[in-house]
């Protein structure tokens, strides 16, 4: 949803001043509202408009015409983003980055946390000893080494934020298309190859360079042997898949 | 790992090598649910020093027991709190589950040979031995209290030592008096006290532990579980003039209360220059062949080192459990007697 200001509207054979253009994508929804009350802070809707390709529209400089509506933006830009979005050119590439970006944080979470349990499963190879102590204060005795109860905590934490995002991907599926999700399920893959390859010093593999280059990111080597900090520069890569230009 | 419609398993990639199709990511990311799998590689060796300082060139893993005013659990060190006038038995009691506990924390017996490396005299040394896992390739090297030791040392001693044979644990001991030998040997070199001088001997023993432990693990089979320990430490043929005179030597530094007679194993470890080996294993034959011909198995290994001018050589005699425990059974029972509780019974 976004809101533009507009300093005037002519409807009805009326003009309103300091009124506002209210677009909700999701419902496909343009209303034309103006200030009431003492303070003028509530907002009444004053007109509908239409939404989509083929709606009659006309811009000029700051004014855009739409049927028996036409309102002044603050500027010609903004009268040009109001006449694209209500056209139904710009929108759809925002939507879809808006609604990709619901899936960025569950799934950097996930990859997060995953980071965690392989930073542990690097400690137990290289410094077993160690990384059994670093878990032993919360070691309950249940299970046969605090290494394999982390382990099985870990599972189920781990469970709970990737049901996060396969749910937040899930509600976007629908209407950004499934290869957009799709896309981003491939980087999540790429990058849990890239945490296993640090527990089994492989590193990063010129095949997983590849598999990036081809998601449109950049495939040089992360050399970082840090899981968490591995991740993070894995992560900063990402951005290009939530700037998707249109629904596939 | 991603998916084709026609359900091909494939790596990272786009298209299905097998059938050409679209691979799908959509169910591919449970497959981190899974984190890959670990074998951790806890070493060679695990040494849990009791009454000394880990051996200079302790290369694998060791752990430290000590009494002190505040308890502490690290990788390497674990603190029980101070008793004060604390007998063996108070610490055993106290903190036998909690140290047996944290050895199980840190895999001490996941590594493949154990060593417990105590001053068996030390009032910890019951509770190390207690508390150690119960697995195989096992052995206490102790330096055990003597006669000229007190009775309340010999009694300690006596029953680490019972404790360890009990668990099955192979028990290598140096009598106090031949620990101190040693010291007086290496007077003008770097040991000065007691506890270094016996750390010598733990640092020599690790650098032949496969050999060592190998000898031990034959005689188990053999019903031998006791050794005595005798070492010479940087020895030199300028001053033994000959190998079968180090073992002849070694004759005399039995004690007095074990006959030769009752020697069931004889095995030698050395390390020394190439040129020495055949020196040393002439004069462990002679020395078997005279001696201790009556020895069930006898054995002399060399390793070969760089010219060091000098030799390390362990002589373990393999012996029936009780031969040792003479040494300081009056001790024992004299402080037993007016402590019930420092009884060998009272372990559980």
């Amino acid at each position: 949803m976004k809101t533009y200001h507009l300093k005037a509207v002519e409807y009805g054979g009326k003009t309103f001043t300091n009124c506002s253009l209210v677009l909700d994508d999701a419902a496909h929804k343009a209303e034309v509202k103006r200030p009431v009350g003492l303070l003028r802070r509530e907002l009444v809707l004053l007109a509908d408009l239409s939404w989509g390709s083929g709606a009659p529209l006309q811009v000029n400089g700051a004014a855009v015409r739409s049927g028996q509506v036409t309102f002044t933006a603050d500027d010609g830009a903004t009268a040009l983003e109001i006449y694209k979005a209500l056209q139904g050119q710009v929108p759809a590439p925002v939507r879809v980055a808006d609604k990709l970006g619901a899936i960025r944080e569950p799934m950097y979470n996930f990859l997060r946390k995953r980071a965690e349990g392989i930073e542990f499963l690097v400690e137990l190879r290289t410094n077993p000893r160690q990384a059994l102590v670093d878990v032993s204060p919360s070691y309950s005795g249940v299970y046969e080494n605090p290494a394999l109860e982390y382990l099985m905590k870990f599972s189920s934490t781990l469970a709970e934020v990737h049901a996060k995002m396969t749910y937040a991907a899930a509600e976007v599926q629908e209407s950004v298309g499934t290869a957009a999700v799709d896309r981003i399920f491939a980087f999540v893959c790429a990058v849990g190859v890239f945490q296993d390859g640090l527990v089994a010093e492989t590193g990063f593999t010129d095949e997983l360079g590849v598999f990036m280059e081809e998601l449109g990111l950049e495939g040089t080597a992360v050399a970082e042997p840090d899981a968490k900090k591995g991740t993070e520069a894995m992560l900063r890569r990402s951005d290009p898949l939530f700037a998707v230009a249109s629904p596939a | 790992m991603p998916r084709c419609a026609n359900g091909h398993l494939q790596s990272l990639g786009f298209k299905c090598k097998v059938c050409g199709q679209p691979l799908s990511y959509r169910e591919a990311t449970s497959a981190l649910l899974d984190l890959p799998s670990v074998q951790p590689n806890f070493g060679k060796t695990a040494s849990f020093y009791v009454g000394m300082p880990p051996a200079p060139s302790e290369g694998g893993y060791s752990i430290v027991a000590s009494a002190g005013d505040a308890p502490k659990e690290t990788k390497g060190e674990f603190v029980v709190p101070k008793v004060q006038g604390g007998t063996w038995h108070d610490f055993y009691s106290k903190s036998t589950d909690e140290l047996s506990r944290w050895l199980g924390i840190v895999a001490f017996g996941e590594s493949t040979y154990k060593f417990l490396f105590a001053d068996a005299a030390d009032p910890l040394s019951v509770l190390a031995v207690s508390a150690l896992p119960q697995s195989g390739q096992t052995a206490m090297v102790a330096m055990t209290a003597d006669a000229e030791s007190t009775p309340i040392e010999q009694n300690a001693s006596y029953v680490a030592v019972s404790a360890a044979l009990r668990r099955g644990f192979q028990v290598l001991a140096v009598p106090r008096y031949l620990a101190k030998q040693i010291l007086v040997e290496d007077e003008a070199g770097e040991s000065s006290s007691l506890s270094g001088s016996f750390a010598r001997v733990v640092d020599g023993l690790l650098g032949l532990r496969d050999e060592l432990m190998d000898l031990l693990e034959r005689d188990r089979h053999i019903g031998v579980g006791f050794h005595l320990l005798l070492p010479v430490l940087s020895g030199s043929l300028q001053v033994y003039g000959k190998g079968a005179n180090v073992f002849a030597v070694q004759g005399y530094q039995l004690p007095k209360s074990v006959e030769l007679g009752e020697v069931k194993t004889v095995h030698t470890l050395v390390a020394c220059e190439k040129d020495l080996r055949t020196e040393f294993e002439e004069g462990f034959s002679q020395f078997r062949n005279k001696a201790v011909k009556a020895a069930l198995s006898a054995e002399c290994r060399v390793k070969e080192r760089p010219d060091h001018g000098s030799f390390d050589l362990f002589t373990l005699v393999g012996l029936d459990e009780t031969s040792i425990l003479r040494e300081s059974e009056d001790g024992y029972k004299a402080v037993a007697k007016r402590a019930p509780a420092l009884k060998v019974e009272s372990l559980t």
